[in-house]
């Protein structure tokens, strides 16, 4: 198993290189200075042009690219142009929340798309069933920052239930611990669900497919015959079986949850690296889109090496060697 | 690696990260006004910072040289003491003796000195730092070309310094009140690596508040500075600036009572705010930007292929007669009415309204006349003689693009506006949104044949960056006049500010004459403060501008601002 | 009598062969037979309705092809994009029909000619599947209704998409609501030049015709009319209410002397955006950009994942490795970063914003298919009849073509059919991010994104193409759902 999982983070590594090379060139063909964001216009050009010497800007793209090189295998992610500041510093203080964001949004989306595939799968047919299939369908077609401003409107503005934007109220580190864990709680409902609940209606529905045809399979017939009660049958024998392809979800879901991610930072004002990165790009801030997609890349490719491992432990029969 | 412990480990690490120390105090928000800003600092050195969220900031947390105001009544900048005790002009203006405070401290307990001055205007003037501001020490002295510090500025004693220019000019006192940062935090740091120096992010200042916290793309905590002794301590015990993005949160927020100061209001929210929430008051500022169309009028072919030197009039804008008749066919007035409502005025030069004693107040602007542009066209040479309804002339079509910004949509309104307007005198305008970045470097570069763009104007007249010589960036039309081109040398060499009046007005008539680009309108921005917050004063200079006078107080006791 | 019943049979007859619908109708298949007649009934009607433009555009367009074959030098001059977008929409209008009634015949023929057909195709199989799944056939008329919408939005949509005349008195106007109009006397504007143009052409009447027509067709619909908030008569002036101002136009301008005649009113279903456009307009048009941005991009997304899993598949080794390599390179970025670069690249190409989303969201969303491709291929291949094709010394190229590719074009019907949803919010997700189909051009990704300032006093600008986007994205999901389950009726009996 171990060495299962040093081989696969092996094999990320040129996966990782390739995606930053990629990025690397293709940001370097887009039209517009990095610069003018840095001087006025009015400040004698010497100025710039100095900087731009000091960045490395003017060196022949090769030498652009083996510098970088040269600084990524040194673990330095150089300074950003747009924020004036190390890039490791600006992504130290994202990261987390993005994480936090696209984690809870994970979890809500397995939580609620398998007890939803579960339920809708148990009472097939039913009222119950179409109402959520159909209402999943729905959800599952909206786009995200449509969702979000309705909802802001709605359940913030209209109904004051919930808060509106931010991580957090102003000052809330000077509440108690349960109390700031609440609050951020309560700040987090609105944005953790626009992100994950297109993704659980998906699950739901990819659930509901799963649990009905291991429910047909002779292992669960058998239990049935010996006598065992539904909630065991099911718990115990077909939940487990039938979670199997959901696992694989996990690993794809993740890029979806990060691109969607962007969005929803904006609209709910969320400190994360998303909306970070869609700045960078439009900055023309090379290095922050480097290391951006250096995170993201790695955040995918863990999600699906943990979804592998996932599936070792749920799936005895799958051995790695 | 069960699920469980990960969704705890995440949570917790996601937790602590953001929350420091905690106690029971009282409910610290009766102290506290939070402010909604649009974009995130990106850092707190006045020398190399260039967003606006930091300039409005920095000028609460470092000490200032001048408390500097508006005169709104005079139309000029006035400067009060503040490090600076007295200023004096000596050897015909050209030598600046400035008399400080010697009680000033940073945040660390160390004085502030004439040393840490110089030693910051070196930074402000140093080409290896690159600062935004280096415009400020233009005037200064020079040697082979390069900012001499050393000659420039000359420290007296612990408490007066000289500053030595080449020559008396009326914006002295204002190029003189950059920040001084701290000389014995930065003065071994590497110049090249300035911008990412980590002392950025955590400032020593001695101004009025200090920063108390900093999370990117999230909030700004300022906290008074109980040590300040500056002649203006902050009454407030908190400012929080809050980093929100999408207008429509931020107004939810606004109407919900959760912020305090919103800048920019949109003209459209203004009588929706005032029904939803009467504790909301709106406040209009002074008109400092305007929005304009640039015609270039020079050809760009031939200017960029012969390396910028061949200058010749533009085959479709070079023509005075073309650019009035352009500024004829759009309905100004009605734009501005429909984008900006009652908070807006019609622009008849780029000489901003606030400076009263400059304008030349005869001047009427171009009334909306289809009529008069389609003979101002035909005079100038341009008919319809193959019937496409597009004019043309020797051969040639009166077709352009018009580049404007992606994602504004006021732009974007006067884009399919002037597309509209023109199309019914015979001009086929294409249309082209393009990212900020890239439009605003193609238009400084004279890179578009017509643009729409829009221009904040200093604190003192300055009409020679963008009137002056073909080259200077933002000359964006690349207009030259020979007139003007002596009228700015007039009035840039004169000693006292008011004199200069009449060669301003001067220009004014030219360039309305002329029209080098069609001047649209004056935007005054609407500000939405919560009437909790007392003796807030937004202000030409910014909402956050003299911020050490807010209160909170009782919503419900309205006092007028 | 009899003769009378004969006749009548032989009408019958005739229409079973004859109008679309009536003979599936008649065979029992009801709803299907019913909703074929009343969609090719629909197209005389929408003619009928519109016979004065319908009758323009056969006008314009018989002297535009009449200029071309004499005159080609001119005519590029005044037919342009929008004259030719009624030409389009015309020849749907006609060829539409006909064409439904060409394969109607034709079928109907087949039934007649064979009527026991034992051995159906497993398309016709999956047809008559789907056919029974209520849900996804009515979806599937939905989206064959709005694609015949956006093929004929010149004929559908009420007003001009970009046209508005004075924001200042129509912009923000709530759904249902009415707009006062004055007519005018003269044209607003004279159109300029027609006279020099016919005078340089050798067929100066035909020229004459043909730029009145383009001119009445293209005609944003104020040309002769003047919208006001109010106005009330005062002598011999009517005084309006445009904005803040009294705006006096005298009545010898405006077609009439009483009110009755010279003004009207403008009804907008929907309600007016931030411009005073109308904004059902601006939906139908904007379905034109959203379905076929959506359609294209799949298509090419499909077209170059297939080739690409195909390719690895098939070869394996190297080119499998390869390809799977960048596959997964390309699958670990989160896509809307990826399209966000690489439009930002190429954005200074000279093309059209649309042309490049298109290519851009066909050219990212390939990988999930060609991993589908090669999974499908890999099994596929190792079946008798390939190894027997290759046996017999068959090219590769045709084994591609002829024996794998028909073994796995279901799942890739499936999925394309889910794909055009997704395409489609990726569309809205972009002009939310400002890279959108870019203005005055309708789509509902920037009909939503121009009006998400104001929801929260005009909640209707953005609100309604959300909708559209959320039912015909849940129709695609359903009708892909649909298309699965019948063309897998193992699934589908385990449902049962």
């Amino acid at each position: 198993m171990i060495r299962y999982i040093i081989k696969r983070v092996m094999s990320a590594i040129p996966l990782l290189f390739g995606l930053l090379t990629f990025t690397f060139f293709i940001i370097r063909l887009a039209p517009g200075d990095p610069m003018s964001l840095y001087i006025q216009a009015d400040v004698d050009p010497m100025y710039a042009e100095n900087l731009r010497n000091t960045l490395g800007l003017n060196d022949a793209l090769p030498l652009q690219y083996v510098k970088w090189v040269k600084g990524m295998l040194t673990g330095e992610l150089g300074m950003s142009f747009s924020k004036h500041a190390d890039v490791s510093r600006i992504l130290a203080d994202t990261i987390p929340n993005t994480l936090l964001l696209t984690v809870f949004a994970l979890f809500f989306n397995f939580l609620i798309g398998i007890a939803l595939g579960v339920t809708t799968a148990l009472k097939r047919g039913s009222a119950t069933d179409h109402i959520v299939n159909v209402s999943s369908l729905f959800v599952y077609s909206m786009p995200e920052f449509w969702l979000g401003l309705m909802l802001i409107l709605g359940v913030s503005l209209q109904l004051d239930l919930l808060p509106a934007s931010g991580m957090h109220s102003p000052l809330a580190k000077y509440l108690s611990f349960p109390e700031y864990v609440w609050d951020v709680l309560q700040h987090m409902v609105l944005p953790v669900f626009v992100l994950g609940v297109a993704s659980a209606a998906a699950t739901g529905r990819y659930m509901r497919g799963s649990l009905l045809e291991v429910v047909n399979q002779d292992y669960v017939r058998t239990a049935r015959a010996k006598g065992l009660s539904e909630f065991l049958v099911i718990g115990k024998h077909a939940l487990r079986n039938a979670l199997i392809p959901i696992i694989t979800l996990l690993g794809l879901s993740l890029p979806f949850l990060l691109g969607g991610a962007v969005i929803v930072e904006t609209v709910f004002a969320w400190p994360g690296m998303g909306k970070l990165t869609v700045d960078a790009i439009f900055a023309r801030d090379y290095p922050l889109i480097i290391a951006c997609t250096l995170v993201s890349g790695v955040m995918v490719i863990a999600g699906n090496l943990l979804a592998d491992i996932l599936y070792a432990i749920v799936d005895p029969r799958i051995r790695y060697d | 690696m069960s699920p469980r412990i990960l969704f705890v480990a995440v949570l917790c690490c996601g937790l602590f990260v953001s929350c420091g120390k905690k106690s029971g105090e009282k409910d610290p928000m009766s102290e506290t006004a939070v402010v909604a800003l649009s974009g995130d600092a990106d850092n707190f050195n006045p020398v190399v910072s260039n967003s606006s969220t930091s300039s409005d900031i920095q000028g609460n947390i470092y000490p200032a040289m001048f408390d500097v105001s508006f005169d709104l009544r005079e139309g000029k900048l006035k400067f009060e003491p503040a490090l600076v005790l007295r200023a004096e002009f000596q050897n015909n203006g050209k030598d600046v003796v400035l008399h400080l405070r010697d009680d000033v401290r940073w945040e660390d307990g160390m004085l502030v000195t004439p040393e840490d001055i110089k030693f910051s205007y070196a930074l402000y003037g140093n080409p290896a730092v690159a600062s935004p501001r280096a415009n400020y020490v233009e005037s200064m002295i020079k040697t082979d070309g390069r900012f001499d510090v050393d000659k420039s500025i000359e420290i007296i004693d612990d408490s007066t310094m000289v500053f030595h220019f080449t020559k008396q000019y009326p914006l002295q006192l204002f190029h003189l009140n950059l920040s001084p940062i701290p000389k014995h935090i930065y003065k071994n740091a590497d110049l090249a690596s300035l911008r990412s120096n980590p002392a950025n992010e955590r400032p020593v200042g001695a101004g009025p508040f200090k920063l108390e916290e900093w999370v990117r793309q999230q909030e700004i905590v300022l906290a008074r500075n109980a040590k300040c002794a500056l002649p203006y301590p902050a009454k407030l015990e908190r400012v929080v600036f809050r980093i929100i993005t999408e207008p429509t949160t931020r107004l939810t927020e606004l109407k919900k009572g959760e912020i305090d100061v919103m800048r920019p209001v949109y003209p459209d929210d203004v009588k929706d705010i005032q029904e939803q929430n009467p504790d909301i008051k709106l406040l209009t500022l002074p008109p400092r930007s305007y929005e304009y169309i640039g015609w270039m009028n020079i050809d760009i072919d031939e200017y960029h292929s012969s390396g910028k030197e061949v200058i010749k009039p533009h085959p479709l804008f070079g023509d005075r007669r073309v650019r009035q008749a352009l500024t004829y066919a759009i309905d100004r007035k009605n734009i501005m009415e429909q984008e900006l409502g009652s908070f807006g005025e019609l622009a008849v030069t780029d000489f901003s309204p606030i400076f009263r004693w400059a304008i030349k107040h005869d001047l009427i602007p171009y009334p909306f006349d289809p009529e008069k542009s389609r003979q101002l066209l035909r005079s100038a040479g341009w008919s319809d003689s193959n019937g496409d309804g597009i004019l043309d002339k020797g051969g040639k079509k009166f077709e352009f693009t018009l580049h404007y910004n992606i994602g504004n949509k006021r732009r974007e309104y006067v884009a399919t506006m002037v597309q509209k307007s023109l199309k019914d005198v015979g001009i086929k305008v294409n249309l082209q949104s393009v990212e900020p970045v890239v439009l605003y470097q193609n238009i400084e570069d004279k890179l578009y044949d017509a643009f729409i763009a829009g221009f904040s104007v200093g604190l003192a007249i300055d009409p020679a960056s963008r009137w002056g010589e073909v080259d200077k960036p933002f000359n964006t039309v690349a207009f030259q006049h020979r007139r003007i081109t002596e009228l700015l040398k007039l009035g840039l060499h004169v000693k006292r500010e008011r004199e200069a009046g009449p060669f301003w007005k001067e220009i004014q008539s030219i360039l309305h004459q002329e029209q080098p680009c069609t001047f649209m309108y004056w935007v005054k921005d609407i500000v939405g403060l919560n009437r909790r917050l007392k003796g807030a004063n937004p202000n030409v200079l910014g909402v956050t501008n003299r911020m050490w006078d807010w209160m909170i107080g009782d919503p419900n006791t309205y006092v007028t601002y | 009598m009899t003769s009378r019943r004969t006749s009548l049979l032989k009408v019958f007859v005739w229409g079973r062969r004859n109008i679309p619908g009536w003979g599936f109708y008649a065979r029992g298949s009801r709803k299907f037979g019913a909703l074929l007649l009343m969609y090719f009934l629909a197209f005389p009607v929408i003619i009928l309705l519109n016979l004065d433009q319908f009758l323009m555009v056969i006008e314009s367009m018989a002297l535009s092809a009449f200029l071309l074959a004499m005159d080609f030098d001119h005519h590029t001059l005044f037919v342009r994009g929008d004259v030719i977008e009624h030409y389009l929409a015309t020849i749907f209008l006609v060829v539409m029909p006909v064409l439904l009634w060409w394969l109607n015949r034709r079928h109907m023929r087949t039934l007649a000619e064979d009527r026991d057909i034992h051995e159906l195709s497993q398309w016709a199989l999956a047809w008559r599947e789907f056919k029974k799944n209520n849900i996804a056939a009515s979806a599937l008329v939905f989206i064959i209704l709005l694609y015949t919408t956006a093929f004929l939005c010149p004929y559908i949509a009420p007003y001009h998409p970009n046209a508005f005349q004075d924001g200042l008195v129509t912009k923000f106007r709530a759904p249902f609501s009415e707009v006062t109009i004055l007519y005018l006397k003269e044209p607003r504007v004279r159109p300029l030049g027609t006279e020099a143009l016919q005078m340089r052409s050798e067929y100066p009447s035909v020229v004459g015709d043909l730029v009145r027509t383009n001119i009445a067709l293209t005609d944003d619909g104020f040309s002769k009319e003047r919208t006001v908030a109010a106005f009330r008569v005062e002598a011999a002036n009517v005084k309006a209410t445009v904005g803040d101002s009294l705006v006096s136009i005298p009545i010898a301008t405006l077609a009439g002397s009483i009110p009755e005649e010279f003004s009207g009113t403008r009804f907008h279903l929907m309600g007016t955006d931030s411009y005073g456009r109308d904004i059902l307009s601006r939906i139908i048009y904007g379905s034109r950009v959203s379905l076929s941005l959506g359609f294209v991009a799949v298509l090419l997304s499909v077209s170059l994942g297939t080739l690409i899993g195909l390719l690895a598949g098939y070869y394996g080794k190297y080119a499998d490795s390869i390809l799977m390599r960048l596959v997964d390179i390309l699958l670990a970025f989160p896509a809307l970063f990826l399209i966000l670069i690489i439009i930002s690249a190429f954005e200074s190409i000279a093309v059209p914003r649309v042309v490049l989303i298109v290519l851009v969201l066909g050219l990212t969303s390939w990988m999930g298919i060609s991993r589908l491709v090669r999974g499908e291929v890999l099994s596929v291949k190792e079946r008798e009849f390939v190894l027997a094709a290759r046996a017999l010394g068959i090219g590769h190229a045709r084994i591609l073509s002829k024996h794998i590719l028909p073994n796995i074009l279901t799942p890739i019907i499936v999925n394309a059919t889910l794909r055009i949803g997704g395409i489609i919010l990726v569309e809205a997700a972009l002009s939310y991010l400002n890279i959108g189909v870019q203005q005055p051009t309708a789509s509902w990704g920037n009909i939503i994104f121009e009006g998400k300032d104001f929801l929260s006093h005009a909640w209707w600008i953005s609100t309604l193409p959300g909708f559209a986007i959320v039912l015909v994205v849940v129709s695609f999901n359903l009708v892909g759902d649909g298309l699965r389950d019948s063309f897998d009726p193992m699934l589908n009996n385990e449902r049962l």
